[in-house]
């Protein structure tokens, strides 16, 4: 067995909505500069209790130390992500989240954790913040943010249902 | 929220879940267990094959999770919050909805506040709603009367019927978008397809803001 570690944080997953039509459809300049855009945003919000795990094809994978600012940074990217698509070409992204324990694994982390904030992000719209009812108990008060239960999302591999939260600025 | 009728949590994995919603009706479970929490909510749990049919008064706050599996809520239901992976999801009057899912067809009968729906490939129909908050990403978002709205979807196409005098927008990257307005209505519209067609047979004025915006569909508002 490998010796691993487990971690305590927040697992957020963003991704582009309708990547795959927009190259299709579009072509690979623009999925380029989407995800260029994608990533800059990502970069320059981010706080330094935060990081970027790995791309995922149209999407990104980020840890966050702490709950609470990941709750905020999300929310302050929807605003950027807005502010991008006032143009032509829009710049949907739809944010999940979840606070766990996953491993260590070099700088990846796994596990049923990682699976679960990955369900929640698939159901998130575009310009949302969706987290588990664990996040938001961790983040605490948000300044600026309630949150609205949604109802409880199953996911393989884990019995019984997880209350599911939107973030909201309010 | 009326705190004086239930709030019912209905779960389950998979499978079909139908609930009846009617006046004076009581509460009850076929196909499930029912259990009631300290905070006044009723849960209601099957991992029978069957359908499960719960009936309950009129007016009952709904929150229903599935993975796969028909969901289906007749009659009039308070707040309904749903999130499924995959199945057909018809609700015919509701105060509120939430919806969230990837495939499988939407078909709503009423809302009379928000209806937020998010799905992924579904085709998501509402006969009315008050405002209208729906985005996908390959399905067609049709709604026949609404108030106000705000769609969003990559490829599916956009129909909107307006009552007038409400704000409309809807955003495709390449579906068309069709709105309806009532005949005689001036909209005050801002219309932008970067490489489609637009049309508005609608005068300018103040009857209400309608937006639409394209990359690459077809605009076109027309008076009904």
């Amino acid at each position: 067995m490998p010796v691993t570690t487990t971690l305590a944080g927040t697992i957020v997953f963003t991704d582009i909505v309708g990547f795959t039509q927009l190259t299709d459809e579009h072509g690979d300049d623009l999925a380029l500069t989407l995800l260029e855009r994608q990533e800059l945003l990502v970069r320059r919000t981010l706080p330094e209790t935060a990081r970027v795990v790995k791309e995922l094809g149209d999407g990104l994978l980020l840890w966050f130390d702490d709950a609470n600012a990941a709750i905020a940074t999300c929310l302050d990217l929807q605003r950027a992500f807005e502010d991008e698509s006032e143009g032509d070409m829009p710049m949907w992204v739809r944010i999940g989240m979840h606070w766990g324990c996953p491993r260590a694994r070099g700088d990846d982390i796994v596990g049923r954790d990682v699976n679960l904030a990955a369900r929640i992000s698939e159901l998130a719209g575009p310009g949302e913040v969706l987290c588990s009812e664990a996040t938001a108990e961790r983040a605490g008060a948000v300044p600026g943010v309630e949150f609205e239960p949604l109802g409880s999302v199953f996911v393989r591999g884990i019995a019984d249902a997880v209350p599911l939260m939107r973030a909201i600025s309010v | 929220m009326n705190d004086s009728l239930p709030r019912l949590h209905i779960s389950r994995r998979s499978g079909k879940v139908r609930v009846v919603a009617e006046p004076g009706a009581q509460v009850s479970v076929e196909g499930g267990s029912l259990e009631s929490r300290d905070d006044g909510t009723l849960e209601i749990h099957s991992l029978a094959s069957s359908t499960l049919v719960v009936t309950c008064p009129a007016g009952s706050d709904l929150t229903i999770s599935t993975s796969s599996g028909a969901i289906e809520v007749r009659g009039e239901a308070g707040s309904v919050r749903v999130t499924t992976k995959s199945g057909n999801l018809a609700i015919e009057h509701a105060s509120a909805i939430d919806a969230r899912g990837a495939s499988g067809r939407v078909e709503v009968g009423t809302c009379t506040g928000e209806c937020h729906v998010v799905f992924v490939s579904s085709k998501v129909h509402v006969d009315a709603a008050r405002r209208a908050v729906i985005a996908t990403v390959s399905g067609n978002i049709e709604v026949d009367e609404v108030d106000e709205a705000e769609v969003k979807t990559v490829s599916g196409n956009v129909e909107l019927g307006a009552r007038g005098g409400g704000r409309l927008a809807a955003r495709t990257i390449s579906g068309s978008i069709k709105i309806l307005v009532p005949d005689g209505d001036r909209p005050t519209t801002h219309l932008r397809s970067v490489s489609g067609r637009v049309s508005c047979e609608c005068d300018d004025g103040n009857d209400g803001d309608i937006t639409a915006k394209t990359v690459s569909g077809r605009i076109k508002v027309t008076c009904r």
